[in-house]
């Protein structure tokens, strides 16, 4: 018997059934459910992420606020309005005195947490509309 | 395969599975529907061989190819898709079948793993011909088919139906190449074993 033969033979013990038409809808909905809620963790985590920035940004602009005072970095700002003349002659011990004395780290903290707080805003209004739209449908 | 008139209406009709399963990894969405729509009736009768129902085995079809989409990713580029999409199958239909009831066997699960030194030669005599010609012996072998192992079947389904060699098989079940053909060998053994016992 050839190969061709003894394939139909094998093939007839094999019936060949049909699954429900609606099968494709129901993956690609299950697919969609999954997007959403991988689109929905996403959005809690930034939204955390982004509360938390400002949670920890209020100390931190306390303690800038406070040091700036402490440090007179605020006496070298008035002094280029009040004197000019003696200020533009003297800027590069102003200018090195001033950041001597400006709480340099503590900004550094304070603008990257800006950043986190940037970045993680975008991302929560890029999501929620996608979630609100698909919310709709699936209601 | 397609006329020019289907493919200038689908475009991806032309692409080969390798190529969709590319645009898949790209969260492209239609190419992931003309890939399910080119394998889930095979899959889903491929799943049929694992459950009695099927009700069960279009849950099976169902998680197969969402987890196709979940784990696209995993894809290596180059690979064969099919033996890709049918390792998944199997791996979901096993769990699935875990869940359930187990379900006994022929002894042929019980040697599976024992391979002769005969069962790696050339291919098994056919089955008689003039069994197939005959309407009842069909349903009597169809039910014979029920109490071999799944793997087994599959590997008779794959071969015959989907048309794939036994090096393809061997991947998706996970075995040396000379299992399969053991296997191959063995439930062709066994299915006209069966039948001269309900001959006689």
């Amino acid at each position: 018997m050839n190969l061709k033969a003894k394939r139909n033979n094998i093939l007839v013990l094999f019936n060949d059934e049909e699954p429900r038409s609606d099968i494709e809808e129901r993956v690609m909905l299950r697919i969609n459910r999954l997007r959403m809620t991988k689109q929905r963790v996403a959005a809690y985590i930034y939204s955390f992420a982004a509360l938390l920035s400002v949670l920890f940004a209020v100390p931190i602009i306390n303690h800038i606020s406070n040091d700036i005072s402490r440090s007179g970095s605020l006496y070298f700002i008035t002094l280029f309005f009040s004197d000019s003349a003696h200020a533009i002659e003297n800027w590069k011990a102003l200018v090195l005195s001033f950041f001597s004395s400006w709480p340099i780290f503590e900004t550094f903290i304070f603008l990257f947490l800006i950043l986190i707080f940037v970045f993680s805003i975008q991302h929560v209004a890029k999501k929620l509309p996608s979630i609100s739209f698909r919310k709709t449908i699936s209601t | 395969m397609f006329s020019t008139d289907q493919t200038s209406l689908n475009p991806l009709l032309s692409l080969t599975d390798e190529e969709l399963a590319e645009r898949c990894r790209k969260e492209d969405e239609s190419a992931f529907q003309e890939l399910m729509h080119r394998y889930i009736r095979q899959i889903f009768n491929f799943s049929r061989q694992y459950t009695k129902t099927s009700e069960d085995a279009e849950d099976i079809a169902q998680d197969t190819f969402f987890k196709v989409w979940k784990y696209i990713g995993r894809y290596t580029k180059g690979r064969s898709f099919r033996p890709w999409l049918y390792t998944i199958a199997r791996n979901t239909a096993l769990d699935h079948v875990k869940k359930k009831k187990p379900t006994v066997f022929s002894d042929l699960d019980d040697t599976a793993n024992d391979l002769l030194f005969a069962d790696t030669l050339e291919d098994p005599e056919p089955l008689p011909a003039e069994v197939f010609e005959n309407n009842a012996m069909v349903e009597k072998l169809s039910k014979i088919m029920t109490s071999i192992h799944p793997d087994h079947k599959t590997v008779l389904m794959l071969h015959y139906k989907e048309n794939m060699t036994f090096d393809e098989i061997a991947e998706i079940v996970g075995k040396p190449m000379n299992t399969v053909k053991s296997w191959h060998r063995r439930t062709l053994g066994k299915l006209r074993d069966m039948l001269a016992h309900h001959n006689g």
